[in-house]
């Protein structure tokens, strides 16, 4: 599993790659938990998960919950790409409304 | 039969049991107060849990019947008929009625066909209070056809809750246990193999649970789905789906075209609000519009009855979920289990007990024993070594010891109201029977006494209840007469004494007849003729074998066969039983019972170089021997006591130990006990101090061995007897009885 962030005019863009498994979710969830740390003045983050080459559902619940605390500090959230692995799930778990892929067509 | 489906059986029996006795009671109370609701719907609910566990546990008999009496119970529920006495009387029959199929089942047996003539008989009559469309054939012997006629039965009625939803989907709601992921599994792959069992037509994944993202641990699971699924596999198919997540989690599997009064109870039984449920079912299309608006109207109006009545009705649709026909496929004994594991958490709720195997506390018991035991030998040891702060810890883990054993002896305390309360029916019945009037007083219910004890009393105040009720109280002209109440009174009262329990059975009625008592005692040869008797005496003769006056031998008393037995029983628990009676005005019956069983506080004495122990709450005081008395060769004799003939006896000379010389300078104590209103003083000659004494029993070679009631083993491994203090003041009584008689 590999995170990397970038940050451009205030929008925190966050790369998950490799495995987005319950065997890194604590790992993950701590890495993730420092984005909501006060001194991230970012107005909007957007995920990336096209490097994404396995995701269970400990993985997109997590997701789930990154978008969910975004919204309730009033931050903007999307996903912008995923890769095969979180689409898929995305598509059984009928949550396309909720983590619509904006730049789908750029991955 | 494997062994979960009988350790389930066995639940089910026991529980049945209970509610067997919870309707007798509300059927009582309702006699009382025929319109209170809350009564109604205890009975409805108690009948409902019978019907629909013993469902589960396949005992279709108790199903069947425990069905037709809810079916009754709903109509008077709803209010479409009045409770009379005569559906009260019904009730009470199709209690008892359930009660035998209840025990047939326990036993595993058929019900006798004397039993099955009464059932169809209930069930004639069941019927005529019920619409047609309800009424139903006992005999019916396909569980499922019966399930569809009823189904189609209450189709025509006008309540929308049996109507049913027009979807030919499944409605699949799942809320995945919280250890889901660490188990290793992944609600993803169910989802998956669901879509190869049929097409899902919709799928909303819930995840408002997941707590914020600070509290949230990333690995539980905090999923929920509501499934609709176009699928031609049966129930059993889809809920083996789930076999591995079941213990944990949520799952409700709705049929195609489930009633109404289905999605009314999942969306009580489902975490989230009914709005929110309400649209997904909407929009999964398992609902529509109007069947959602009557669902919905339903489901609040519900919850406001049950706010308004009580809270327990809100806890109850998660258990009425499961047991709902249709909902649980018969075969399925794992969920079975799970049903049961469902009723038991909701009872401990309600009740904050827990349901304990009486074997696994008789082990704890025990284990206390050897560790009184054991402690006392440690204090032993530590009085030897004089050492100051190993007293001290000797003396606090004592303390601790005796916490311990009191707890654990408190484990075993079980109130004796629940057996009281029984006898309602017995009165009231023999009432019906012999159109006397009468009623049952009970007092002293909290009244706590060994669990073993309880079980044990039973049956003898069973006798004496029926005795009072069939023999003391006397018919209503007779009652006029003697310018009493028309109504006869019988009391039952249990309460505490001096280190044992003491229940009376009185009644108000015409008392015993002496003459009669002596003239069949002499006539069975129990006495002479011609000999004076105390009252006291001559009451006692009802307790010998083979003894009644009963002109009539009824269906319920009189055969002579109760109070021998009576006095038996209470013998073996170490208790005492004593009449009272006055010729025209009632009959008392006193039974004095020890608290436990198993250990005691002691009085450690010393006689002629041995140990003995005296039960300390029998222990009133100790003094010394007066001068006078001293060294005066007698068996017994009398000091004065603070102006009071105290009679006492020797326990050397009592126990014969004899031969061993009293040397001029002991110092004799007496020892005072007290038991059941006597005092009688105990010569001992040494006073050794408490301790807590573990009875062992001396086994049957030593059953006629006087004035000993077991043994104990002291803290050194000696063994010191324990004084029968009870036996030993009768036989003096018998004694002086004697002698004056001489």
């Amino acid at each position: 599993m590999e995170v990397a962030t970038e940050i451009n005019n205030g929008v925190l863009t966050l790369r998950l790659a490799g495995e987005v498994t319950i065997y890194g979710a604590s790992e993950l969830k701590a890495r993730l938990g420092t984005l909501f740390s006060e001194r991230n003045e970012s107005a909007s983050f957007e995920l990336d998960l096209s490097g994404v080459t396995e995701m269970d559902s400990a993985g997109l619940q997590l997701v789930l919950a990154v978008k969910r605390e975004a919204m309730a500090l009033g931050k903007g959230f999307k996903v912008v790409a995923h890769g095969n692995a979180s689409e898929a799930l995305v598509q059984l778990y009928r949550l396309s409304e909720d983590l619509s892929a904006a730049g789908k067509d750029n991955g | 039969m494997d062994n979960a489906l009988q350790q389930v059986r066995h639940t089910f029996i026991a529980e049945a049991r209970e509610l067997l006795q919870e309707i007798e009671n509300a059927l009582l109370a309702l006699e009382a107060r025929p319109q209170d609701n809350e009564t109604i719907n205890t009975l409805f609910r108690a009948v409902h849990t019978i019907k629909g566990s013993s469902g589960i546990v396949g005992i279709e008999t108790v199903e069947r019947f425990a069905h037709l009496m809810e079916n009754l119970l709903s109509i008077v529920r709803d209010g479409r008929i009045r409770v009379t006495n005569g559906i009260i009387e019904l009730l009470l029959e199709c209690r008892d009625h359930t009660a035998e199929l209840v025990e047939c089942a326990a036993e595993e047996r058929e019900p006798s066909a004397d039993a099955l003539a009464r059932g169809a008989h209930l069930t004639g009559r069941l019927n005529t209070f019920l619409p047609s469309s309800a009424q139903e054939v006992v005999s019916e012997p396909v569980l499922k056809l019966k399930k569809a006629g009823d189904a189609q039965g209450r189709l025509a009625s006008t309540d929308p809750r049996f109507r049913h939803a027009g979807t030919s989907a499944w409605h699949i709601s799942l809320r995945f246990g919280a250890d889901t992921f660490r188990s290793g599994m992944d609600p993803a792959s169910f989802l998956t193999y669901l879509t190869r069992l049929g097409e899902i037509t919709s799928l909303v994944t819930l995840f408002d649970s997941i707590p914020a993202f600070n509290e949230m641990n990333p690995e539980s699971c905090y999923l929920g789905f509501e499934i609709d699924l176009k699928s031609d596999f049966d129930k059993k198919t889809l809920e083996d789906v789930f076999e591995f997540v079941r213990e944990d989690s949520i799952i409700r599997i709705l049929p195609p075209h489930s009633r109404l009064e289905s999605y009314i109870e999942l969306i009580n039984a489902l975490p989230e609000d009914a709005e929110l449920l309400g649209e997904i079912l909407l929009k999964g299309g398992a609902l529509s519009q109007t069947e959602l608006d009557d669902a919905l109207r339903l489901q609040s109006a519900e919850s406001a009855q049950a706010d308004e009545g009580e809270g327990r009705q809100a806890a109850q649709p998660i258990g009425r979920i499961l047991v709902n026909e249709g909902m649980v496929s018969d075969e399925l004994v794992d969920a079975a289990i799970e049903k049961q594991k469902e009723t038991r958490v909701h009872k401990s709720r309600e009740s904050g007990t827990v349901r304990i195997s009486a074997a696994k506390l008789d082990a704890l018991v025990n284990l206390v024993g050897e560790l009184v035991i054991s402690g006392a030998n440690v204090n032993q040891h530590t009085r030897r070594l004089k050492d100051n702060g190993l007293f001290e810890a000797a003396s606090n883990m004592q303390r601790l010891v005796e916490d311990v054993r009191d707890t654990a002896m408190k484990l075993r305390m079980v109130a004796i109201g629940e057996t009281f309360s029984r006898f309602n029916r017995i009165v009231r019945d023999i009432s019906r029977e012999s159109g006397k009037e009468m009623h049952l007083v009970i007092t002293g219910a909290e009244t706590e006494l060994d669990k073993l004890v309880v079980e044990k009393i039973n049956d003898p105040l069973m006798h004496l209840v029926r005795n009072a009720a069939d023999h003391g109280i006397e018919g209503l002209e007779e009652r006029k007469a003697a310018g009493k109440p028309v109504k006869g009174l019988i009391s039952l009262n249990a309460c505490y004494d001096a280190g044992s329990v003491v229940i009376t059975v009185s009644d108000d009625g015409k008392g015993l007849d002496r003459e009669k008592i002596k003239g069949k005692a002499t006539l069975l040869g129990l006495i002479e003729a011609d000999k004076t008797l105390s009252d006291g005496d001559v009451y006692k003769l009802i307790f010998e074998p083979g003894f009644s006056t009963a002109q009539e031998v009824t269906k319920l008393s009189g055969r002579g066969v109760g109070m021998d037995v009576v006095r038996r029983n209470i013998d073996s628990l170490r208790g005492t039983v004593a009449v009272d009676s006055v010729s025209g005005k009632g009959t008392r019956v006193t039974i004095r019972l020890p608290l436990t069983l198993a250990i005691i506080d002691g009085f450690l004495i010393g006689v002629a170089g041995s140990s003995y122990v005296i039960p300390l709450e029998m222990v009133t005081e100790c003094v010394d021997l007066p001068d006078s008395e001293r060294r005066v060769d007698k068996r017994r004799g009398y000091i004065n006591l603070r102006g009071e003939v105290l009679p006492y006896i020797r326990l050397t000379s009592f126990f014969n130990c004899a031969g061993t010389l009293i040397e001029a300078d002991t110092r004799e104590s007496i020892v005072i006990v007290r038991y059941a209103g006597r005092l009688i003083g105990l010569v001992v000659d040494a006073l050794e101090g408490q301790m807590q004494a573990v009875i062992k029993s001396l086994g049957s070679v030593y059953r006629d061995a006087r004035g000993i009631s077991g043994a104990t083993i002291m803290g050194d491994g000696t063994v010191a007897l324990i004084v029968d203090v009870p036996a030993i003041i009768k036989t003096v009584e018998e004694e002086i009885e004697t002698e004056g008689a001489a």
